[in-house]
């Protein structure tokens, strides 16, 4: 143990005694990133940072204790237990250090990346509250969803996770490695209003594709963080994407997929002649990418269907319901499924 | 006039060359083809898609950079006049903030380009009012000129304020990338329409800041000798700071926030003109519209990435910016 680890432990251990909390049983547990932190015996709120709310929902709904701000329709396809009594934030996506210390949550869960470790010693000083990283990486997720299970007491639910990735999710990459190099479907992910910003392949926000075997046509530099790099139309007619995928901000307002589809000059791009720009699901949360948690589970279906219908045949119904009876603690229907996943190609929904 | 041929040749030929730099390859002969078919009857032998390149992409983009860089010149040339002071650029009544918080607003709202742009130019328009309103009220006693230019400072000052509140408000993962890569200024995503439309306040600015250069003239000697000969400077003042502000705004909002244009291109105008205006406004748009051109000829084709176009102008303009600093030490008005 070091200073550091010792002056944390007793921190703790203070702050357990001035909340006059009985308990002092504590267990160790090593997170995904390697570090061995002490954590109070039960835990019972969370406090998950960004990326990860959607990941802790749906180990212990009822533990976490904050939410993004969501919008009306994605609230209808949450239980209560998913948005009641949950702190949001009034600016962004972050709590100040003082939120949440009036939150008080027994632990703080964040997100692996680069330089992780050092912010989650700090804040973890800072709070005097276990702070633990969680890899997001989708091939990760069966290890996320143990450790969550493990960490949250509930291995059964954690359990129940990581077989749904395993058994479901897990052999479409396999599959998908087998897909012959010349049938493989070009796509671009289109992000800003006018579509014109997109993330290459081997970053996060785009793992979705690179996982079902899709070949993502931007050529780009990987930005590090959002990454969004800029790129002319110009650029988009000599790549000839077969597929274009518009991000989910404003997408009730069909503000990306208006600005390709309705405009003259994207009509020289393969996929938008050929009616292949698909608005990306973002019910509750997007179903791709942002943010870049276990979300986009069920993106990995619908995206690997809508690509490839010849090698991937799912029941996406009963895909669906089950993704949300297991993930979302939502029972929604069949009609509900539908539309779900109408919401992928607008002008087919509106003449429906 | 010899001069003002020269120039206009000058631009005409990097226009030209402009239609042949992209990423999307098109021979030289097919780019004169394709537009000389424009209006000529020639049948096309050359695929869709090069001429959706040439015409549909370049073209609009071509024209925009023209348009920025000239109104962002020109008004740079006619503060740096109306304010007898070197330092000023196009944003110094707080244009450019305002632009900013508008278009920052568009974006937290989800609107498209047509709203980013309607709201950056009339956020531009309230800031550049409020700087006024200020400077009109306050100034009656005093430098009027030095009240207008402090209040701009705090207009400015107060109105970045406001982005960076919308920024802070932003959801950092969607909205705050979208506003701070708008705020790095491109032209990448203007379109024709937009142009038609911004071109209506940039031409008509324009007009009668040429017609009225010589006023500039008059203003520069300072108000009493204006007064003497029988102007009213106030309202002449007022003329000009809107036509100017007018021209400015529209171009930020169809171009976002390019530093540097029009505080370098007008000194570089002096130095080959001298400082009456009635000479330089013209020279400095000409020469403005030709620098903004070449600049985005490299941001749009050095790599697969677009470089955000205010970043290459203050790359390229800072150290030129000094070599002509240490060239006319003695050169200014």
């Amino acid at each position: 143990m070091n200073r550091r680890q010792i002056l944390g432990t007793l921190g703790l251990l203070g702050a357990l005694l001035a909340t006059s909390n009985p308990v002092f049983a504590e267990r160790q547990i090593t997170d995904m990133a390697g570090r061995r932190i002490e954590i109070p015996d039960k835990v019972e709120k969370v406090y998950a940072i960004g990326h990860c709310i959607p990941i802790v929902g749906a180990v212990a709904p009822q533990k976490l204790a904050n939410n993004y701000h969501l919008s009306e329709a994605a609230l209808r396809f949450l239980p209560p237990v998913f948005i009641e009594n949950k702190v949001i934030p009034n600016t962004g996506n972050s709590l100040s250090d003082e939120e949440v210390m009036k939150m008080a949550p027994d632990l703080v869960v964040m997100e692996k990346i680069p330089g992780a470790q050092e912010r989650a010693d700090r804040l973890q000083e800072r709070l005097k509250t276990p702070v633990l990283l969680v890899d997001l990486d989708m091939l990760q997720y069966k290890q996320a969803f143990t450790f969550l299970g493990e960490l949250l007491q509930q291995p059964e639910q954690g359990r129940k996770l990581a077989d749904f990735v395993a058994t479901n999710m897990d052999p479409i990459a396999e599959k998908a490695k087998s897909i012959a190099q010349d049938q493989r479907v070009r796509v671009y992910y289109a992000e800003g209003p006018d579509g014109l910003s997109t993330n290459p392949a081997g970053n996060s926000h785009t793992q979705v594709l690179d996982f079902v075997g899709g070949i993502n046509v931007a050529k780009v530099t990987n930005l590090p963080d959002e990454g969004m790099s800029s790129v002319s139309l110009e650029q988009l007619y000599i790549w000839q994407p077969d597929v274009i995928l518009a991000w989910t901000p404003a997408a009730d307002r069909l503000t990306t997929w208006k600005a390709i589809v309705e405009n003259p000059l994207w009509q020289k791009v393969k996929a938008v002649k050929a009616g292949q720009v698909l608005q990306v699901p973002w019910i509750p949360f997007s179903w791709f990418d942002r943010p870049p948690s276990s979300n986009r589970i069920l993106g990995t279906f619908w995206l690997a269907q809508t690509l490839y219908p010849q090698t991937f045949q799912f029941d996406m119904t009963t895909l669906t319901q089950e993704y949300f009876r297991l993930f979302y603690h939502k029972e929604i229907s069949a009609a509900e499924v539908r539309y779900l996943l109408d919401l992928a190609r607008p002008t087919a929904a509106a003449s429906r | 006039m010899r001069f003002f041929g020269v120039i206009l040749v000058l631009l005409l030929a990097l226009v030209l060359l402009s239609f042949t730099v992209g990423r999307y390859p098109v021979p030289v002969e097919t780019v004169l083809s394709i537009l000389g078919a424009q209006f000529l009857p020639v049948t096309p032998d050359w695929p869709p898609e090069t001429e959706a390149v040439v015409i549909g992409i370049r073209l609009p983009r071509i024209l925009a950079a023209l348009l920025v860089g000239g109104a962002l010149s020109i008004s740079g040339a006619t503060y740096q006049g109306l304010f007898r002071n070197p330092m000023v650029s196009p944003g110094i009544l707080g244009v450019s903030a305002g632009a900013s918080v508008g278009a920052a607003l568009a974006i937290l709202l989800g609107y498209g380009m047509l709203g980013i742009q309607s709201f950056a130019f009339a956020f531009g328009l309230v800031a550049v009012t409020a700087t006024w309103a200020i400077g009109a009220t306050m100034g009656k006693r005093g430098d009027p000129i030095l009240v207008m230019v402090l209040a701009g400072i705090i207009i400015g000052t107060l109105f970045t304020a406001f982005v960076s509140l919308v920024k802070f408000v932003a959801d950092p993962y969607n909205t705050l990338p979208t506003i701070t890569f708008w705020l790095m200024g491109s032209l990448a995503s203007v379109e024709l329409p937009d142009l038609a439309i911004a071109a209506i306040p940039v031409s008509l600015g324009l007009a009668v800041l040429l017609g009225m250069s010589w006023i500039l003239n008059v203003l520069c000697f300072g108000d009493e000798e204006a007064k003497a000969l029988g102007l009213e400077t106030g309202r002449l003042r007022l003329v000009i700071i809107l036509c100017a502000t007018m021209v400015t705004a529209a171009a930020v909002a169809i171009a976002g926030i390019i530093g540097l244009v029009g505080l370098i291109v007008p000194h570089l105008a002096r130095m080959l003109v001298g400082p009456d205006h009635r000479v330089l406004l013209p020279v400095s748009t000409i020469m403005g519209a030709g620098f903004l051109l070449a600049v985005d000829n490299l941001a749009r084709s050095l790599f697969e990435v677009e470089v955000p176009l205010g970043i290459v102008t203050s790359i390229i303009g800072a150290p030129f910016f000094l070599y002509l600093l240490n060239r006319t030490r003695k050169a200014w008005t």
